[in-house]
């Protein structure tokens, strides 16, 4: 009678066996008392490794304290955990902070804003209050830093111009311009106060020519 | 308001959590500690490992309903860090299979020795250092933890033959280990 492998046996006692072979193996074991007796055996190591699981080795009770090694481990995991958890919160992205401005508050910043725009207006002399209505109605940047005029002006209103090229100023359809020929490219400055600029450099020379021109009503 | 600036119940939710992770931790130290230093073969590792195998589990609860029910999915988790562990060491490749060969170590004791101190035991868990580390990591998984070997394969990263292999390998050295520890070793013809 051939006898199954060791290895076969193995497998059988643990139930490992694809379906032919363990009913093949069953078949034979069932006829072969040493098969069967090394079957039996085999899973009686099986049975006392499963009973032996849940018991400490005995070395262990020589020279291990349990209690104390339990009590160890439960107070690092207790600390791996927290410490888990403050890792997470230190990681998790923070949502973008809001403007801590509400409507109450936008609300009380306008009304400030509008009081005191009241009151600077109120505490200007007439005569200022006035010349810088008329500004503020007059003037209107078209390209900044290069053109300042008001494009619709009634024909006796004085307009002072400030360009790359020069200075001009018109008054009742007569206009008095100060240019600079030679010049490349002039710095143009002009003041709410009626006051126009233009700074050039000679080409030629190198000469820095500065020319203000000043409006006052008399 | 607790004493950490809570609202009460989140206080009593988080101490109801943390009344379950300690019962759950009580209840399963032992076993995963055992389990772990059956495959990795020493205390101190198994220690570490058994704490990081409970650090995981705890920081996944989320992924479970019933701690209660979770000894299982501990388990798995608890041989996986153990398997890892070996891995990373360069210990193990749990897919090479090893000789059939004899067991090298003799028992330290005789049989009556040992029963006379109710060492049978202690011939246990010595058969069990006798066999390779992924040897007897399959034979715990399967035969302790009853975990089916396509699932031990999945576990060591192996084909379920190679499993089949070191589980057959780890029965029969651990036999042959304990039928030497009695005196009564036989082979079959």
């Amino acid at each position: 009678m051939k006898h199954p492998a060791e290895i076969q046996l193995a497998l059988f006692a643990g139930s490992d066996l694809g379906r032919w072979e363990r009913w093949r193996v069953r078949r034979h074991v069932g006829r072969c008392a040493g098969c069967a007796e090394e079957v039996q055996a085999l899973r009686a190591v099986g049975d006392d490794l499963r009973e032996a699981a849940g018991e400490m080795p005995a070395q262990f009770t020589k020279d291990l304290n349990w209690t104390r090694l339990a009590e160890e481990m439960t107070a690092n995991i207790r600390v791996g955990l927290a410490a888990g958890e403050a890792i997470a919160r230190f990681d998790r992205p923070v949502a973008p902070k809001k403007l801590g401005l509400g409507w109450h508050a936008a609300m009380v910043v306008a009304a400030a804003c509008a009081i005191f725009a009241v009151a600077f207006w109120s505490s200007l002399p007439p005569q200022q209050a006035q010349h810088l209505m008329a500004s503020l109605r007059r003037i209107r940047v078209e390209r900044l830093g290069m053109f300042v005029r008001s494009p619709a002006l009634a024909s006796d209103e004085v307009v002072l111009e400030a360009s790359s090229s020069g200075i001009e100023l018109k008054e009742n359809g007569g206009a008095m311009s100060l240019t600079h020929p030679h010049a490349e490219g002039g710095t143009v400055s002009v003041s709410l106060q009626g006051e126009a600029g233009v700074r050039f450099v000679d080409a030629d020379t190198g000469q820095v020519t500065t020319n203000k021109v000043y409006y006052g009503e008399q | 308001m607790s004493d950490r600036g809570l609202p009460s119940d989140v206080e009593a939710a988080l101490l109801a959590s943390q009344e379950q992770q300690n019962r759950f931790i009580s209840d399963n130290l032992r076993r995963i500690f055992l389990l772990i230093y059956r495959i990795v073969g020493n205390v101190a590792d198994a220690q570490d490992l058994t704490q990081e195998a409970f650090i995981k589990a705890l920081q996944r609860q989320d992924q479970l309903k019933e701690l209660d029910k979770a000894t299982h999915w501990l388990s798995r988790i608890a041989s996986n860090t153990a398997i890892d562990f070996l891995r990373r060491n360069g210990k193990v490749n749990f897919c090479e299979i090893d000789a059939l060969v004899e067991p090298l170590r003799e028992p330290s004791e005789s049989p009556e020795q040992a029963l006379l101190r109710s060492e049978h035991r202690a011939y246990l868990e010595d058969g069990l250092a006798v066999l390779t580390d992924r040897e007897r990591t399959a034979l715990l998984l399967r035969d302790v933890e009853g975990l089916p070997a396509e699932v031990v394969a999945e576990q060591m990263s192996c084909s379920k033959a190679t499993v089949r292999s070191h589980i057959a390998n780890a029965r029969i050295k651990l036999k042959r280990y304990m039928d030497r520890s009695r005196g009564t070793g036989k082979r079959l013809s």
